[in-house]
């Protein structure tokens, strides 16, 4: 988002208290209406759905700047996913109507957010078609991309830091954690895209796996 | 869309000319940027990518009214999916910079575009969920039901009407012709659904989906 949307949306929401969450509370249940639109001011929140095996199904992680659950705000429809703390976080919290009064005054914020919508639908057509033809390190690869795109820290000398366990990637990519761990071993032995350095994944030339994968 | 959204972009394309393509022809390729923005008129746009294989992995579709390629003209950016006239279609073209000027000049147009894309968002996060934790049936059966609110006709007794072929099913799911005839089949024996030369006949599209949701 551009600098002068920040500010707008930063200048509406800090009329709200800001409240912190530890890492692991529920902001927002599956099909409970939320109590209003959630700005989130610092730390990652994740929205997920719950597979009928149990296991948790990733569909998108948020980090600051970023107004939820945002189809509820504008569509009323009713909402279906969970949106949890991944870390300790701040957010601000608005009545839904306010918040519309307030995007209905602001086109230039409207314009922008549908450009990043858009974005957004285009990850997730690419993460539909990985899906469909993709194997089991493409949809790895694709996940790592994606994670670095957004959360990663890009180095002076092309590479890229990751944060991400191998267990979100899991949830991330559909696979199981077991599958996750073995490739990324493979991938860390047996090719020059991806090293280890504690925790930290590090992607070696982000803009050189993205070509990798056709992105 | 809205009624006064479709009324306000019909307003500004009918100042250009009406273009047809004939099914099959391409209006834009992977890695190429819009060269106009488009109303579709009449017809049915197909949006898909081709697999290593080279089978086509259809990721949306849509029929008239829509404006498109939206995310290409305003985020500047080159397509990764072929977009095909899925029928023959009819569209009006205009320049791209004439079509932002017309989003800068309809705040309330952008806003009803940004509800439905969020709702589009959902459709397509809803459906890489079903890919990653569905069977075959359970993805079917909500691909069929998601077709019926894009391209499908409803009719005044609630029935639905679906033109989209079993291969073209199997394509925007990831599912071989012969599974997708065979759940088709088994669809068919509950009468969930008929099937009548290249159309398919939903007469109860919630129990449908309810079925679906029981199976999956």
């Amino acid at each position: 988002m551009d600098d002068t949307t920040l500010k707008d949306l930063d200048a509406f929401f800090s009329q709200y208290p800001i409240k912190q969450y530890h890492k692991d509370q529920i902001l927002v249940y599956a099909n409970e209406d939320p109590t209003g639109v959630f700005y989130l001011v610092s730390g990652t929140v994740r929205k997920y759905d719950i597979a009928d095996s149990g296991d948790e199904i990733v569909m998108n992680v948020f980090k600051p700047s970023v107004f939820f659950p945002a189809s509820w705000v504008l569509n009323k429809t009713p909402n279906r996913y969970f949106f949890q703390a991944e870390s300790p976080i701040a957010v601000r919290r608005a009545p839904s109507d306010e918040f519309v009064d307030f995007l209905e005054a602001h086109p230039k914020i409207i314009y922008t957010l549908l450009k990043q919508v858009y974005l957004g639908l285009e990850d997730t057509q690419r993460r539909i078609i990985r899906l469909m033809h993709g194997d089991t390190r493409s949809r790895l690869l694709f996940e790592l991309v994606i994670e670095g795109r957004r959360s990663g820290k890009l180095q002076a000398d092309g590479s890229c830091l990751l944060s991400i366990t191998a267990a979100e990637l899991a949830h991330r990519a559909g696979l199981s954690r077991e599958t996750i761990s073995r490739e990324l071993a493979k991938i860390v032995q047996d090719e020059d895209i991806l090293t280890r350095q504690g925790r930290l994944l590090v992607v070696r030339d982000l803009r050189a796996l993205e070509s990798q994968l056709g992105e | 869309m809205l009624p006064t959204t479709i009324n306000e972009i019909e307003t500004f394309f009918s100042d250009y000319p009406l273009r047809r393509y004939k099914r099959g022809q391409v209006l834009v390729l992977p890695g190429e940027t819009a060269e106009y923005a488009y109303f579709l008129v009449a017809g049915r746009l197909k949006l898909y990518d081709t697999s290593h294989r080279g089978d086509q992995i259809i990721v949306d579709m849509f029929k008239n009214p829509a404006f498109f390629p939206l995310s290409l003209i305003m985020n500047r950016s080159p397509s990764f999916l072929v977009h095909e006239a899925d029928t023959d279609i009819a569209v009006r073209q205009a320049p791209i910079e004439a079509a932002l000027d017309f989003l800068d000049a309809h705040p309330k147009v952008v806003l009803n575009l940004l509800s439905v894309l969020y709702e589009k968002f959902d459709g397509a996060m809803k459906r890489m969920i079903r890919l990653m934790d569905s069977s075959a049936k359970s993805r079917l059966v909500y691909e069929i039901v998601t077709a019926c609110y894009q391209i499908g006709e409803m009719k005044s007794d609630g029935s639905w009407l679906l033109a989209l072929s079993q291969a073209k099913l199997g394509a925007r799911i990831g599912l071989s012709r012969e599974t997708v005839s065979r759940e088709i089949k088994s669809l068919k024996e509950k009468g969930l659904l008929g099937v009548a030369h290249t159309y398919m006949l939903i007469p109860d599209l919630a129990k449908l989906k309810r079925y679906a949701e029981s199976h999956n």
